[in-house]
């Protein structure tokens, strides 16, 4: 519970900091786009957590709906885009990379 | 009652469609964003305000930035447009040089070649000009400006460049006239832009501010072109010719371009 309140407290700091302080710094693509922090947040803990756990499906829940209450999108946008997101990591990380643990070195 | 993990997938999923479903098709999603928005608030404009200075800090810089290559851009045109002026101002002096040259009418009375003063010699009453052997120019060619005023002879010619040794110099000497008088008598240069009319006649009566041009005489320059005036007599009793002091016509400081006669 503590962790899910650590999470969310980020990304809502996360989530204000894009939407008041990074929007004057829209440098992207003829000053069009912003630089999506909570995307880019979402996309490495998905990428680093360990597949078994849960924090990277949560924080891509937490960050969409913080995105979506900033947002003039219908609710569950960005919620559906991240959690797609998270969970396609998860599975190409699952599927198709082999990470070597320090236990497997271990072994071998 | 255990359920599978499948089946609670499931539920989540139709319980987060539910949820989705109602706060977009009813008011309640305005009611919570009306709540995040009011405790969000106070953050948001803090960090409003520092992106705010921010991002205008880091725009005035680029603004700078853009500034300084103006700035280099405009300096580079005005470095353009100045050379322009200038090559403008020198055809403007060549025009006007013609034009005076145009209405005594010298072209009609010689064939004439126009040169660009490059260079000056005061010290030894030569000018270095930019026409030489290649553009027909050959030794003794006289030289005139645009009021019919004698400058001086052709002296060294190379390809592009020639030497016009002034009147005034030292080694020039020609035979001369006051034209009202048909006094005759011979030009010496004494170098330093100064002329000496000797050999006059001590019975010619001379008087200061008549003007002296050339005789046909010496063959070298054509008849009638100006010399300069009468700036000084010497006379003396003793000696059997007087003397006078000409100021040459033409002002070695303003002399920029001139014609040579290349055949009269």
């Amino acid at each position: 519970m503590k962790k899910v309140l650590i999470l969310a407290i980020s990304l809502y700091i996360l989530t204000l900091l894009q939407t008041s302080f990074l929007i004057h710094f829209n440098i992207f693509l003829n000053n069009y786009w912003v630089f999506n922090l909570v995307l880019v947040t979402v996309f490495l803990i998905s990428f680093f957590a360990s597949y078994y756990q849960w924090q990277g499906v949560m924080a891509a829940f937490i960050g969409g709906f913080f995105l979506d209450i900033f947002s003039e999108n219908f609710f569950g946008f960005y919620i559906l885009i991240l959690v797609i997101l998270s969970l396609f990591i998860k599975f190409v990380l699952k599927k198709y990379v082999q990470i070597p643990s320090i236990k497997s070195k271990a072994v071998f | 009652m255990k359920l599978s993990p499948k089946l609670k997938i499931s539920i989540i999923i139709l319980f987060l469609v539910v949820f989705f479903l109602v706060l977009n098709l009813t008011n309640s999603s305005k009611t919570i964003k009306n709540f995040f928005y009011s405790i969000s608030s106070p953050i948001q404009k803090t960090f409003w305000k520092a992106g705010d200075n921010i991002s205008g800090f880091l725009k005035a810089i680029s603004i700078n930035r853009d500034s300084k290559n103006e700035i280099d851009n405009l300096k580079l045109t005005i470095e353009e447009l100045r050379a322009e002026n200038n090559k403008l101002r020198e055809l403007k002096q060549e025009n006007e040089f013609l034009r005076e040259s145009l209405e005594i009418g010298l072209e009609k009375e010689f064939q004439l070649s126009l040169a660009e003063v490059i260079g000056k010699d005061i010290s030894e009453d030569t000018l270095l000009i930019n026409k030489g052997s290649n553009d027909g120019i050959s030794e003794n060619f006289p030289v005139i400006n645009q009021r019919k005023a004698l400058i001086g002879r052709i002296g060294t010619v190379y390809k592009d460049f020639s030497k016009v040794v002034l009147i005034s110099n030292k080694e020039s000497f020609f035979d001369a006239e006051i034209s009202e008088k048909e006094v005759q008598g011979i030009i010496k240069g004494k170098g330093g832009n100064k002329l000496l009319l000797d050999l006059i006649p001590l019975a010619a009566e001379i008087n200061k501010g008549e003007l002296v041009t050339t005789a046909s005489l010496g063959g070298i320059f054509p008849k009638g072109l100006l010399v300069g005036e009468v700036k000084e007599i010497m006379k003396n009793d003793i000696q059997p010719f007087q003397q006078a002091e000409i100021e040459p016509s033409f002002n070695l400081g303003n002399i920029k371009i001139l014609f040579i006669i290349t055949n009269f």
